[in-house]
């Protein structure tokens, strides 16, 4: 007798509890009625069972690596912290010291034309654009 | 798991040895996912350690809503499929240089060389499937969630898990026919 696709998907589905018992029940009488189809149905099960062996072995140094490795980010990430913490009080100590010796932090004084006037222009004019 | 659930409390407090626990305790099935899906090559290695260490970052944030081992599962698999992605860009830029395939590898062989055997052969077959048929596989298969779990980590219906273990099995079977 041969092998009915059916059949062989009946018994993947029956391997994860997925058949209604009436198919159950069809699959089991079809099984009797077919060596092949047990001889199919147990070669399913020794690949189900070789993939259940697929877990590999405990690997000892796994974890040191991980731990390693963790070390690793917080050396990295504390580093990181320590130049954003420096930069912030370098810009602040530029902030604080302009504002010391300009008396305000308007948009003029941190460009630096508070004390530019309206003739100065001319000085920045080129030349040739003057004649 | 309330032992689990003590470790987690500890290492969000800073216990190394806490966390050192939990490692141990989920590396295997860790790293069968990922070797299943990138192949027992080193990559496969620094994204297992990649798993835990992403673990290790989100401690504070983890709020045991779902169990550990399904969050790590679901952390291996999306790291894994985020590491094909990668190597799919790169052979496409470097064709030319030859890395070595998925199959070569860091296999034990100090294990039982028939036992090794056949795994080396699953660990070739389950590289010919598709990622996605591959993960269904790893977290029913091997790792041994039920179908409904697996369905929740990979956030698919279960009709699709069921239709994909199916397909995958078939053609599991089918390549590794001599060594069943």
């Amino acid at each position: 007798m041969a092998i009915d696709q059916m059949h062989i998907n009946w018994i993947y589905r029956s391997l994860d509890g997925g058949l209604s018992p009436k198919e159950e029940h069809a699959l089991q009488q079809a099984l009797q009625a077919s060596a092949e189809l047990r001889e199919e149905q147990e070669k399913i099960r020794r690949l189900r069972s070789a993939l259940r062996d697929f877990q590999p072995a405990v690997d000892e140094g796994f974890t040191r690596r991980v731990f390693s490795k963790v070390r690793e980010e917080s050396v990295t990430a504390h580093w990181l912290r320590s130049v954003a913490a420096a930069c912030l009080l370098l810009i602040a100590s530029a902030f604080i010291g302009l504002y010391l010796a300009e008396g305000s932090l308007s948009q003029d004084t941190l460009i630096g034309v508070e004390e530019l006037q309206p003739e100065d222009a001319t000085a920045l004019t080129p030349y040739s654009d003057l004649n | 798991m309330p032992r689990e659930a003590q470790w987690i409390r500890q290492a969000q407090a800073g216990d190394q040895n806490a966390f050192r626990k939990i490692v141990e305790q989920h590396q295997q099935r860790v790293r069968a996912i990922v070797q299943g899906m990138l192949g027992d090559t080193a990559e496969a290695d620094d994204v297992a350690q990649e798993v835990f260490i992403k673990l290790h970052r989100s401690l504070s944030q983890f709020r045991g809503e779902a169990k550990l081992s399904t969050y790590l599962s679901r952390v291996a698999i999306n790291l894994s499929l985020n590491e094909l992605k990668r190597r799919k860009r790169k052979s496409r830029w470097l064709t030319f240089i030859r890395t070595g395939g998925p199959e070569a590898g860091l296999s034990d062989h100090s294990a039982d060389p028939e036992r090794q055997e056949i795994r080396d052969a699953l660990q070739k077959a389950l590289q010919r499937l598709e990622p996605e048929f591959r993960a269904v596989v790893l977290l029913r298969l091997v790792d041994g969630y039920s179908v409904k779990e697996t369905a929740d980590i990979l956030q698919l219906p279960e009709g699709t898990v069921a239709s994909r273990l199916a397909r995958a099995q078939q053609k599991l079977r089918t390549i590794l026919d001599q060594w069943l």
